[in-house]
């Protein structure tokens, strides 16, 4: 095998360096990109010999490493990082959900494993919904209970303190369900508190809850500990109060758990009630998904889509995703019964639509490019999922097979799950290409450049630079092909998620990106499509919003990377910096 | 003829006529004015009741006469014998009693057992139970029945069941022993909490630290308090293996642990206390000493150093002494131990914390050291030291009410104490402990901690001055009397219902010695209890001689210490002289300034502020001394005090063998609110939003104001105690 090197911009050698690479104890990088590559690509390829012999490890690896190395498929960030490097501790999943009880023991002991996770460098989810409401009884002591917001602010405080050490902090998810008696509480969460900050919120809604919207009827809030009606308030206006919310702050998010639930492989095991920090999947307790993304944007050949190329890249993703659930580390006994020996859950994505556009003359707001993405996102979805039929033949069916829902298709199938719009933030910085199926952010963007050998990584030159597809294609199409993201209208982001998440299994990691002047009932609008249209949630942001909370200091400082402190991007419902790469939700 | 051998009292109650109280209150009447002669009062008082009852059989005429109607006819008498100012007396003595009636009546409680407003009060809020409404559904008496009952529940057969409940009330009831606040809560309920202070196990590692979270959580649910002792992490700064970061250390720990207690409610309060431990020669020693002064986020946490002999006697000697990562035991930075003494105790002289913790001095009386390991951290309350995830069941002796015509009744004492002991070994088994690991070790160790509450009181009975030597003789000698008769009672129990089980391998094996438990006596907080029993608290002496409280509503009634009433009443100072007295007392809390009051009166009558660290520290030692667990105790300091007056203390209570020291300086708290506002000020105003949200908890983060109904709060026992409500933070 002879190791050859991606072709790289500057930028994201840079970044490749500082995130990806081994080092010495001085921090110096003892491999190179290409290195690298073939060091993921020989470990994915391990458990190949389980199956077959020797002979196939080593072609697979190789297939692997090509596909990579031509940045046609991208593992996540963390599986760079962590596979195969003595350094690391081999847990390649980055995104968890844990489950939380009404009772305090429980409760702390998640607490913990949510800790050993974040040491591994994982994110964490979590809905907080079977807490009983603050105030409540306890042991016969009236107005005795903590309530979920308190519990949440523990794990905050818990979370970020002890990992403040860490080389990447995880994020987390909370879903409080909207018929909880707190619930009014939560939303307003973020904004009263300044240290919720490694903390997203989402509130969960029902298709009844929807409804009730719609007909503004008087909506019930239940206390989950007596399953009685607690206080009425008009569901209209408590939907009106999130989307006031979120208009002001980004925060809460919407997570809709009737859609969500219609995807669930395996009702028997229970709900899908939480999703986890990183592009808001949707997981079971327990559950983690390993992911991997696919460029669009290099599967492009004059114009046109290479499909055959994209269906290898699907095929090839895949089964490198199954070999990661065989070969990875779990941070704990319960994970790996639930992945490994149970649902085998992977999330096979994309990213570099908005590029793959650019080159085929395609705006992102015309309807085309929905229509575009919808044949893309069956396509992938329909290869993928022969692919886990192919496995599931050779290498057998999930554990929880004759409990899911494909018991009864006479199907093989290896894995419950397969596919996922992961956020791509830094691997698409790595790709240089556009993150995700997100719009290009800006064509120009100002960037400090750094070096990992200045002092304290402080930036030491401002440089200009241009979109390289976009300065690639600039002269070819017209003006309006080349949108960014807050020149896109709502509607069309909403309508590019749904496209894909018509098709998807898992579910899609999107920010829908308004401009300041966007008024109230625009994010109302918005929110009500994405219900409309079968989005699994919605976070929204809405440019200098967050900025805009004077009283909330700490909230300010959320714009600026922690590590360079370049101004902070908003994408994928995540913050990534521009400059070095920084992302709260880093994969 | 009417029939006057019975009457009706004001609650309908029928009980006998008695001629004699009549005569009693005449006569107290007439004393106070002197319109009779003094020699000539009793047989005018006994004339004048004789009319009234005259009257009284006249007017009734055959129905029962009621209390109300005995007293209109008195004022009428008294009238009409010429006796106005008498008169006025007697009637604005009736007002103030219907005051006070009806003060109790607002209360909702039956008062059955003839306590004050003020122990009412305390026992309403803290202790009788409620219905879902919060009107109180319990008497006093019925609290103490319920409590007597579900201890001696643990007797064997009906009739030794029986003997022992009707024993417990007795010394209940009497208010001659008081259990924690954890028996009158919770006894005889269903999930019985009696015990609530713990220590429990840190470790090293990420999954144990979230255990100790969790278990700190559910102690805390359970309205208990947990100790710990973070040395065993490792430094800030430090290697971590396998997430290729860096550690954050023990105080960034802590700093979740607050968090944890902050969140979790206790009974409806966001409150708990937790005491955090670090041993002198980890190498965050500076960060944790300064930890509450500096960001004010550790308001759930009492901190303390534990210190080696071998530091202190680096200190005495000016030596150098080493700080050690404890992870791999190399040493990482070489001070002066002076140096570092000398932060603990400036940080003490602002702020109160941290005091300290003599590990050495602890582990002397550690008679499981071989099989359980040395004891290395205390529970918030009382700085008890415990083994990780141990318990202690306590209780205390009610002093005050130990003395007999001017001398202490050493017999009742025994007697108590032996009832006291039974009372208290029952409870290990009755009690319900929040974790299965305190279970166990609970049951193992029986460890059980009497004490004594009322010292103070009963110093003013001797006549004894709590700071002189013969005070100091006293408490050494009573506490050696309850220790030697707990310890022959535990030995008995031991033998009669078996040892506890950890016994094997102890050093009282080894001594042929059988004990029911490992540790039977502590002097522990009181706060609230003393207050239940009306008593000083502990082995502290009295906060002030008189108070203002607020009961019910604003008003606010004076309370004057009875037995300095007493004296200054007894005493040959004019009426004037003696009315002074009472307002200058009320003013300040003492009696040392006024000019007139005898020698001998302000000797015996002192109060916290007038006894100097040194005699506080001497008194802590001489109970030490007879105490197998640890005494509770707040070394006062004035305002004015230096920190070389503090670094004196902690050396002496060292030298004294005293297990730990907690000082408290008159004021330094307040200051420190003061200072950091001004800090701010100072800041650009970015940071001065941030500091509007800091600044408001911090009356409650200080403890000086009471969170619950906001008077100024003591500071006794190591402990914030509130006099008007009787919240404390380590109520047990």
């Amino acid at each position: 095998m002879k190791i050859i090197e991606p072709k790289q911009s500057k930028i994201a050698k840079e970044i490749t360096k500082k995130r990806y690479l081994m080092h010495d104890k001085e921090g110096n990088p003892v491999e190179t990109v290409g290195e690298m590559l073939w060091r993921v690509a020989q470990y994915a390829a391990k458990p190949e010999i389980i199956w077959s012999n020797n002979g196939e490890v080593k072609k697979v690896a190789e297939q692997f490493y090509k596909r990579m190395v031509s940045k046609k498929i991208v593992s996540t960030g963390k599986a760079m990082y962590e596979a195969g490097n003595p350094m690391a501790v081999g847990q390649l999943a980055a995104c968890f959900v844990l489950p939380i009880e009404d009772s305090i023991e429980r409760i702390f002991k998640t607490l913990g494993e949510a800790a050993v996770i974040h040491k591994n460098n994982g994110g964490t989810g979590f809905n907080f919904s079977k807490i009983r409401p603050h105030g409540d009884k306890v042991k016969n002591v009236l107005g005795a209970a903590s309530g979920p917001v308190d519990f949440i602010k523990v794990f905050s405080v818990a979370l970020s303190k002890i990992l403040q050490g860490l080389k990447r902090q995880g994020g987390n998810m909370a879903v409080l369900e909207v018929d909880h008696p707190d619930i009014e509480e939560f939303i307003k969460m973020k904004e009263e508190d300044g240290n919720l900050k490694n903390f997203n919120v989402s509130v969960g809604v029902t298709d009844k809850f929807m409804q009730a919207v719609k007909d503004k009827k008087q909506w019930g809030l239940v206390n989950p500990r007596t399953k009685k009606v607690v206080k009425k308030i008009r569901a209209d206006r408590l939907f009106k109060k999130i989307c006031r919310q979120a208009h002001k702050s980004g925060d809460p998010g919407m997570a809709f758990l009737d859609r969500a639930e219609k995807d669930n492989p395996t009702p028997s095991l229970g709900k899908l009630r939480a999703t986890n920090p990183c592009g808001e999947i949707y997981l079971l307790p327990y559950e983690s998904c390993n992911l991997m993304s696919v460029v669009l944007s290099n599967h492009v050949k004059k114009n046109k889509i290479d499909w055959e190329d994209l269906r290898k890249s699907v095929r090839l993703g895949v089964r490198f995703l199954d070999n990661v659930v065989e070969v990875n580390n779990y941070p704990l006994p319960e994970i790996e019964r639930m992945v490994k020996n149970g649902n085998r859950r992977i999330g096979l994505g994309v990213m570099g639509l908005a590029h793959l556009f650019f080159k085929m003359g395609i705006s992102y707001d015309e309807e085309r490019a929905v229509k575009l993405s919808e044949r893309l996102a069956k396509f992938i979805r329909l290869e993928a999922d022969k692919e886990s039929e192919r496995l599931g033949k050779v290498r057998g069916n999930f554990s929880n097979y004759d409990i899911s829902i494909y018991a009864n298709s006479n199907k093989p199938r290896r894995n419950c799950a397969t596919t996922m719009i992961a956020p791509t933030g830094t691997i698409s910085m790595f790709a240089d290409c556009s993150s995700g199926i997100e719009p290009v952010f800006a064509l120009k963007t100002l960037r400090k450049t750094f070096f990992e050998d200045s002092r304290k990584n402080s930036p030491t030159k401002k440089i200009l630079i241009e979109d390289l597809v976009y300065k690639e294609f600039k002269k070819k199409y017209a003006k309006k092909v080349f949108v960014v993201s807050h020149e896109v209208g709502w509607k069309s982001h909403v309508k590019i998620q749904a496209a894909w998440q018509k098709y998807f299994d898992n579910s899609v990691s999107k920010t829908i990106n308004f401009k300041h002047e966007a008024s109230v009932d625009e994010v109302e609008k918005a929110y009500l499509t994405a219900y409309k249209l079968g989005c699994k949630g919605i976070t929204i942001y809405r440019d200098g919003s967050k900025k805009n909370q004077v009283l909330n200091v700490s909230s300010i400082g959320e714009k600026i990377c922690p590590e360079c402190g370049a101004n902070l991007e908003i994408k994928e419902g995540c913050e990534i910096c521009p400059d070095c790469g920084f992302s709260k939700c880093d994969l | 003829m009417t029939n006057l051998k019975k009457i009706t009292k004001r609650n309908g109650e029928v009980v006998k006529f008695k001629e004699n109280k009549i005569i009693e209150v005449i006569k107290l009447a007439l004393k106070e004015t002197n319109e009779v002669l003094q020699k000539k009062q009793k047989k005018e008082a006994e004339r004048l009741t004789k009319i009234a009852i005259n009257i009284l059989k006249k007017s009734v005429n055959g129905v029962l006469a009621t209390v109300e109607q005995v007293q209109n006819i008195v004022e009428q008498v008294l009238m009409a014998a010429g006796y106005y100012e008498t008169a006025k007396k007697y009637i604005l003595y009736r007002e103030q009693h219907k005051q006070i009636r009806k003060i109790k009546e607002t209360l909702g409680v039956k008062d059955n057992l003839g306590l004050n407003v003020n122990q009412l009060k305390v026992l309403r809020n803290r202790y009788l139970r409620h219905d879902d409404e919060g009107k109180t559904i319990e008497s006093p008496s019925d609290l103490f029945k319920r409590v007597a009952k579900s201890i001696a529940e643990k007797e064997k057969g009906k009739k030794n069941k029986k003997k022992w409940r009707d024993k417990f009330y007795k010394v209940i009831s009497r208010m001659e022993f008081m259990p924690a606040g954890g028996y009158l809560r919770s006894a005889g309920t269903k999930k019985p909490t009696l015990a609530n202070c713990f220590v429990l196990p840190v470790e090293d590692d990420m999954e144990a630290i979230f255990d100790a979270i969790k278990w700190l959580a559910l102690v805390q649910q359970a309205g208990g308090g947990s100790g710990f002792n973070f040395s065993k992490l490792r430094p800030k700064g430090d290697f971590v293996g396998t997430s290729g970061g860096f550690s954050t250390g023990p105080v960034s720990f802590m700093k979740v642990f607050d968090a944890a207690t902050a969140q979790v409610m206790q009974g409806g309060y966001k409150m708990g206390a937790n005491m955090g431990v670090l041993n002198i020669d980890h190498p965050d020693i500076l960060d944790f000493i300064n930890c509450k002064t500096k960001d004010g986020e550790m308001t759930n946490f009492n901190i303390s150093v534990g210190v080696t002999d071998k530091f202190m006697r680096a200190v005495k000697k000016n030596k150098n002494f080493n700080l050690k990562n404890p992870r791999n035991n190399q040493v990482v930075q070489t001070v002066k131990a002076r140096n570092l003494f000398n932060e603990i105790v400036s940080l003490a002289w602002k702020t109160g914390d941290p005091g300290m913790v003599f590990l050495d001095t602890i582990n002397k009386n550690n008679p499981v050291k071989k099989t359980l390991g040395l004891l290395t951290a205390t529970n918030p309350c009382g700085e008890q030291p415990l083994h990780a995830f141990d318990v202690c069941n306590l209780g205390s002796i009610n002093l005050a009410k130990m003395v007999i015509k001017g001398e202490v009744d050493y017999k009742k004492l025994e007697e108590v104490t032996k009832i006291a002991i039974r009372f208290l070994d029952n409870g290990v088994d009755v009690s319900r402990y929040p974790i299965k690991e305190t279970t166990k070790m609970a049951k193992n160790n029986r460890r059980i901690g009497l004490g004594v509450m009322g010292f103070a009181d009963m110093l003013y009975q001797l006549s004894l001055g709590y700071n002189t030597s013969e005070g100091v003789k006293l408490g050494k000698k009573v506490m050696a009397v309850i220790s030697k008769v707990a310890v022959e009672e535990s030995e008995r129990l031991g033998k009669e219902k078996g040892p506890f089980k950890n016994i094997k391998g102890s050093d009282y094996e080894k001594k042929g010695i059988v004990r029911r438990n490992l540790a039977v006596t502590t002097i522990a907080p009181t706060g609230t209890i003393a207050m239940v029993a009306d008593v000083s608290s502990g082995i502290e002496p009295n906060f002030a001689l008189s108070f203002v409280k607020n009961v019910v509503d604003e008003s606010g009634l004076l309370y004057v210490n009875k037995y300095f009433k007493e004296v200054i009443e007894k005493s040959n100072l004019s009426k004037k002289q003696k009315s002074e007295v009472l307002k200058r007392v009320a003013k300040t809390g003492s009696c040392q300034d006024i000019e007139y009051l005898s020698s001998s009166i302000k000797k015996v009558f002192v109060t916290a502020y007038d006894i100097s660290p040194e005699d506080h520290v001497k008194m802590q030692a001489g109970f030490q001394k007879s105490t197998e667990n640890a005494v509770s105790k707040t070394i006062n300091f004035p305002e004015n005090a230096t920190m070389e007056d503090i670094k004196k203390a902690y050396l002496l209570a060292w030298e004294l063998g005293c297990k730990g020291i907690t000082v408290y300086r008159s004021g330094s708290r307040e200051t420190q609110i003061l200072s950091i506002e001004t800090d701010k000020d100072k800041k650009k105003s970015k940071l001065k939003i941030q500091s509007k949200v800091r600044i408001k908890p911090l009356n409650q983060r200080f403890a000086e104001y009471c969170p619950e109904c906001g008077m100024k709060m003591e500071i006794i026992e190591g402990c914030a105690t509130c006099r008007s409500c009787g919240f404390s933070k380590c109520s047990i």
